[in-house]
Formats: C-alpha cells, sequence, structure tokens
C-alpha cells in the first residue's frame, strides 16, 4: 500500500527576533518510501494576510544512498520587520507538500512528523512541532463525535505583572474565512474570531481577562465549525516577539477511555514484543548513524 | 431533496458522488482545491470533517487506484474473529504514566498541570480519573506523593519543584492517570509549566515508556544561550546515556551520562558555533529505556523553554 503525497504540513513563521528553520528528515523520508530509487518533489509556500509571500519548488532524486540536493530539505526565513508580531496580521506561515515525482509511494500520508526552530540572534531559541493542513485523525474524530472542533490547551498562565502573557495562533491556510470561538473556562468570556483566507491572526488572551484583573491560568477552550490550525504561544506581554515556547494545540481527545480486555491483552503483549525487537534495531542504528564519518 | 441522497455538504447540495468524480478527475490536487472546484464546504464548512474522513477512506480503498496500491478489501479471517472477540470481551479502564522534568533553581520553578475541563459547547463527557504524581529526586528517590480523583471540570496543580532539596537540583514528576467509568480522554493529558521570574514556558509530558534512543537538531542560539539535553530513567535500574555532539562541520564529541534508578540527569550542549542559525546535532543512546527533553534558556535562566526530543 502507498500514497502519492504526504498530507500538507503548516509550521508558524518566524517573527522580528526568531529566524524560522524548518529540516525534513531526508533520512526517515527514505525510509518511509523504501524504494532503491525515486524522485520527489518538495514544495514551500510562505503566505501572510491573504498573500502569498515566496514559493519554492525543489525536486530531488534518491539514489539508494544519497539525496541529489540535500539542501532542498532546509528551508530558513530570516526574522524581518514585517513579521512584527506586535501587529497581530503580521502573523505568517508556511506551507510544506512534499508529493512523489517517479514511480514510488510513501508508506503513510502523515508520517513524517517533523518540527521547526526558531533561534535568536539575541534572544532565545524555541522549537515547535508542525501541524497537518487536514487529515489530522483526532481533529476529525473531534468533528464527527461532537459536531465542531473542539480544541483546548490547558496550562494557560497570564500574569500582567510578571510580564507574562499567552496567545493563540491561528493560521488558516485554506481557501475561506475561518471563524472560531475562545473560551476561559469557569468564565463567562467569550469571544468570536476570524481569520481571512491564508492568513495567520495572533490573539492575545490577555484581551479577555475581566476589567481589572491581571492574572488568570486554567484551560482555553477554541471551537469552531471549521478546522483553524492553532498554535499556543506563550511570550512577554509587553514585546509580544520575545517568545518562551509554542506548542501545537490538543485536539479535545474523543477517544473512549475504556476498551476490550482482550484488544488492551493484545495491545500489552505487541508493546512487549516491539520494545524487544526496538532494543536491538534501535541501539544499533543510532549507534552506526552517530559514528557515520563525516 | 431525496432522503436517500448521498449529500455531503447540504448547503449547496453537493453530493459524496461529485466528490469522488472530481478527485478522480484532477487526482493530485489538494483537497481543499478539490472541495473548492464543485463548491463543496464553502457555506457554514460543518461538512468538512465528512470531507475529510471520506477523502481519507479513499486512500484506504482502491477507490484511487492511482494514490493507493490496491487491496483485498475483505479483512482477513483473523482480524475478522478478533473483531468478534473484542465485542463479547468485557471493557477495561486503561491507564497512562507520563513523566515531566521538574527544575529547581532561584527563581526558578516547576509546576505539574492537570486538568480535566470541561467545554462549554460540548457539556460534561469526559471520563473522572485518578491521578497520582510522584515527584523524585535525580537519584531516583521519591520526596513527594499527590494523589487525587479529578472529575470533570475540576483541575490541580503539583508545584513539583518545592519538593526537591537544594538551591539548585533536578528531578522527575511521574503521573499516572486511570480513569473511572465510562467517557472520553477529553484534556487529562498532563502538561508542566517551568516557571521564571518574568517567564513560563510550557510543553506536555511524555509517555513514560521511553526510547533508546533520541535525535535533534538545534541551532546554536545567542550568545550566552544554555542548551541542555534532559534525561529521565524509564527504568528502575542503572542506565547510561551515550550523548554524541556534532556541531556543523566539526568533529563529534562524545559523553557518557549516568542515571540513576527512575533519576535524572542533564548533559549541557558545548557552546559552538560562528552563528545563531548554525544547526548542530545530537544523537542520545541509551543502555536501557529513557526520555529526553531539550531545555533552552538565556544565560540568566530568566526565560526557560523545554521541548520534547
Amino acid at each position: 500500500m502507498g500514497f502519492r503525497f504526504l498530507f500538507p504540513q503548516i509550521s508558524v513563521g518566524p517573527n522580528t527576533e526568531n529566524d524560522l528553520i524548518q529540516t525534513i528528515p531526508g533520512d526517515r523520508l527514505a525510509d518511509l518510501v523504501g524504494r532503491k530509487s525515486f524522485a520527489i518533489l518538495i514544495e514551500r509556500s510562505v503566505y501572510a494576510r491573504g498573500r502569498v509571500l515566496s514559493t519554492q519548488r525543489h525536486e530531488v532524486a534518491w539514489n539508494g544512498a544519497a539525496w541529489s540536493d540535500p539542501g532542498a530539505f532546509q528551508f530558513r526565513l530570516a526574522a524581518a520587520p514585517a513579521f512584527d508580531w506586535r501587529d497581530p496580521a503580521n502573523l505568517a506561515f508556511l506551507e510544506t507538500g512534499i508529493s512523489m515525482l517517479s514511480d514510488g509511494e510513501f508508506a503513510a500520508p502523515d508520517g513524517l512528523a517533523f518540527y521547526s526552530s526558531y533561534p535568536a540572534a539575541s534572544g532565545k531559541t524555541y522549537f515547535s512541532d508542525n501541524a497537518l493542513k487536514y487529515g489530522e485523525r483526532n481533529v476529525i474524530a473531534t468533528h464527527l463525535r461532537f459536531g465542531v472542533l473542539v480544541a483546548c490547551y490547558p496550562n494557560i498562565l497570564i500574569d500582567l505583572d510578571r510580564d507574562i502573557t499567552e496567545s493563540i495562533l491561528f493560521l488558516n491556510p485554506y481557501r475561506s474565512t475561518v471563524s472560531g470561538t475562545v473560551e476561559l473556562e469557569g468564565t463567562a468570556a467569550s469571544r468570536n474570531v476570524a481569520i481571512p483566507t491564508l492568513s495567520g491572526l495572533r490573539f492575545d488572551l490577555a484581551e479577555m481577562l475581566p476589567r481589572g484583573s491581571r492574572a488568570w491560568q486554567g484551560t482555553v477552550f477554541v471551537t469552531s465549525k471549521a478546522r483553524p490550525v492553532l498554535m499556543f504561544c506563550k511570550h512577554s506581554a509587553a514585546q509580544p516577539n520575545v517568545v518562551t515556547t509554542m506548542e501545537h494545540s490538543l485536539a479535545y481527545y474523543a477517544d473512549d477511555v475504556q476498551v476490550a480486555a482482550t484488544q488492551r491483552a493484545r495491545a500489552l503483549f505487541g508493546q512487549h514484543v516491539l520494545r524487544r525487537i526496538e532494543e536491538w534495531r534501535g541501539r544499533r542504528a543510532a549507534l552506526k548513524r552517530a559514528l557515520a564519518p563525516r | 431533496m431525496s432522503q436517500t441522497t448521498n449529500y455531503l455538504c447540504w448547503c449547496n447540495g453537493i453530493s459524496a458522488e461529485t466528490f469522488t468524480a472530481a478527485i478522480r478527475a484532477n487526482p493530485r490536487a489538494d483537497l481543499y482545491e478539490i472541495a473548492r472546484s464543485v463548491n463543496l464546504g464553502t457555506k457554514c464548512t460543518s461538512c468538512l470533517a465528512d470531507v475529510e474522513d471520506l477523502y481519507i477512506s479513499l486512500f484506504q480503498s482502491a477507490e484511487r487506484p492511482d494514490m493507493r496500491v490496491p487491496r483485498d478489501e475483505r479483512l482477513p479471517l483473523r482480524r475478522r474473529l478478533w473483531r468478534f472477540i473484542d465485542r463479547l470481551s468485557p471493557k477495561v479502564n486503561v491507564s497512562v504514566r507520563h513523566l515531566a522534568p521538574v527544575i529547581r533553581a532561584p527563581g526558578v520553578r516547576t509546576v505539574v498541570s492537570l486538568a480535566n475541563s470541561v467545554a462549554k459547547k460540548i457539556g460534561p463527557v469526559s471520563a473522572q480519573a485518578d491521578v497520582s504524581v510522584a515527584v523524585r529526586d535525580a537519584g531516583g528517590a521519591v520526596r513527594h506523593r499527590f494523589e487525587t480523583r479529578l472529575r470533570p471540570g475540576e483541575r490541580t496543580d503539583v508545584v513539583a519543584s518545592d519538593h526537591l532539596a537544594g538551591a539548585e537540583s533536578i528531578g522527575t514528576a511521574c503521573v499516572s492517570i486511570l480513569p473511572r467509568g465510562g467517557g472520553v480522554t477529553g484534556t487529562l493529558r498532563p502538561h508542566f509549566r517551568v516557571e521564571c521570574r518574568a517567564a513560563a514556558g510550557s510543553v506536555h509530558t511524555q509517555g513514560a515508556t521511553g526510547a533508546l534512543s533520541a535525535f535533534h537538531l538545534t541551532p546554536r542560539g545567542a550568545p550566552g544561550e544554555r542548551q541542555s539535553v534532559f534525561l529521565m530513567n524509564c527504568t528502575g535500574r542503572r542506565n547510561v546515556a551515550k550523548a554524541v555532539f556534532t556541531p556543523h562541520g566539526g568533529p563529534s564529541r562524545q559523553a557518557a551520562v549516568p542515571l540513576a534508578p527512575n533519576g535524572a540527569a542533564w548533559w549541557h550542549l558545548p557552546a559552538d558555533g560562528a552563528d545563531h542559525t548554525e544547526l548542530r546535532e545530537v544523537v542520545i543512546v541509551g543502555e536501557r529505556n529513557f526520555k529526553s527533553y531539550f531545555v533552552v534558556g538565556t544565560a540568566g535562566f530568566d526565560r526557560i523553554s523545554l521541548d520534547h526530543l
């Protein structure tokens, strides 16, 4: 079984302090195809404010041992004033698509998870997972079970006296406007947010604090009939370009907590066997890679 | 409209057949391009989940022969037999164990955050759960135990670093969750925060099973930036993690990091590199299973973030 392309991945763009570096793991990509030779197309586009800021296309071939152009797996976008997060609409995002050009298939359309790095010349580096543009099983399960996307982040901390706040980064890589509702658990605060097509929007949760309140901690929920890509970003309240962490959202897990006892027993047995196999394979492969001559 | 019509989009009256025909006509197009081309999901958008589900299921059937190698759609006898047995089997709750790193330093504390939150839109559909947190020091000794039952709508924070000794120390927090009764998993995945004087970083915990290796690519970062790998032993036996650091274009350096049973240690990366964007490679290989986080802090530790490897 195989797939001709991987589901597109979405990464948050840089700001004025932090660059964006995306590195696609070429060796894992080759493992995902498992053929002696094949060629792929990597397409990357950067979007903000409804416009395409740049597009790159790279054709790369695998000959069984090496890639023809390993540099194509890396993408860099430098920090710039155009990405100043003090304006919430200056949030850019990168869409990365990978498709097969030759014979061959990818083993799974969502089988290549990787992350992006955000180094700063004078601030602090942070990292972030990418998000799938579509095909995210938790998102689909939540939509099917509840009729809406219910995304959440249970670890929000806002303390304006300590310069700590948190923003939701809404990314809309789709061709129609996406709207959603933000609510802070246990409060009456609720806000509707609309994100225009091919745009990003930074929504500072401090805007939802009751008048006179300077601090809040708890869970934030975002509900939407559509499927915005969401990231949660802890940053300085005074200077939103100074970021501490960026985390993917948590689709409200719609899995049942109970499973059949027989199914559970099989899973435990399978995990035990896999762990033993992994002990042999993983240790040897990682050591070989670490000590390979460069 | 006929009741038997297989509509995907009721706003625009677009059928599943129209959608699948559009895919066949343009098999390499983006899902949302296809949907838009047939005016699907452009009004209320509530059908987009069904559209995605159908799209993925088309991959999994032989419906898109250009996208997927066809296979016999009929389930093998063994799988059908297991399905039948599973249907008759009693149900059990599945417990999970997670690990979180704990850092204690002047002005720095680590808080494990547990939430069984309820969204107004869907109500209290999540299961209640028995939660326990064991805080251990770097040597693996238990310093604190906390147990509670979280009902839908409840949350609790455990300041794990308060239970470690010394001005600067590290440890782990092991979180066990056992759901009670039925319901869905909801927001029960634990998170932790590392709070500094004027900043806070947060990330989710990871399963405590661990792995034998971890790999990370990290940029050099600003001068003075402190980058470390936080290692947690997932076993009750002594463990050694072999860490290999390779700066861009430079020779590899190795270190052996001993880990006490159920203990923790961190390994500080050398501050090599000319440019803040220069990528360096970190590979960790354990003798036994371990879990690791990548720690990045400013020189004075006034801003710290942790990311899982």
